[in-house]
């Protein structure tokens, strides 16, 4: 390495809105982080999308699963279906995803669910990035 | 809800992430249709292939 020489490093530009705001924009509304970024086409196929998906769900009567620490597999699927913001914490307060096991369609519903809830995180993860500048 | 056909739900279910995947990856409107359009296929194809495998498992 020659002495002397100026290292020249990538100062990221800062974003204009506060990424924990975005971060939380996005979650708690699907698509709304891209709303708020100006990504409105983007925005709007989330929003339409991701809560029709969880509402779906909903209804082939799957399950809202509980955080147990005990069952890592129950745990991480509580995990995905939280990911899906407020529609999460709606249907809980409103006494929905209890699941019905021996429904027919009570896989379904638990597919529906966590897709959702593991989507939304990944439009969560665009969101940042559109924020920072990189998309 | 009376719908219990699992094809329907899954093409349902394979039309939903295709959607938000194909919105998700691209950024133009002909590119997000195409890529929407290959997941879609590609999760309704792959479906159609584990389930003839699973046929001939003796399960």
């Amino acid at each position: 390495m020659a002495t002397g020489a100026k290292l020249k490093t990538k100062v990221p530009a800062r974003p204009a809105r506060p990424l924990w705001l975005v971060y939380l924009v996005a979650w708690l509304v699907p698509g709304g982080g891209h709303l708020w970024l100006g990504r409105r086409h983007k925005g709007l196929v989330f929003l339409l999308v991701l809560p029709a998906m969880f509402g779906i769900g909903l209804a082939l009567r799957g399950r809202l699963f509980p955080f147990e620490p005990a069952e890592p597999l129950v745990a991480l699927a509580a995990v995905a279906d939280v990911g899906v913001g407020a529609a999460y914490a709606l249907a809980k307060l409103a006494g929905l995803g209890a699941g019905v096991a021996g429904a027919v369609t009570y896989e379904y519903g638990n597919a529906f669910l966590i897709t959702a809830g593991l989507l939304n995180t990944l439009v969560m993860i665009d969101a940042h990035d559109i924020a920072l500048g990189r998309k | 809800m009376p719908i219990h056909s699992h094809v329907l739900l899954m093409v349902v279910f394979a039309a939903l992430v295709a959607s938000v995947g194909g919105v998700l990856l691209k950024d133009e409107r002909r590119a997000q249709v195409q890529s929407g359009a290959t997941i879609f296929a590609s999760l309704i194809g792959s479906a159609f292939v584990v389930g003839w495998l699973l046929y001939f498992l003796p399960l």
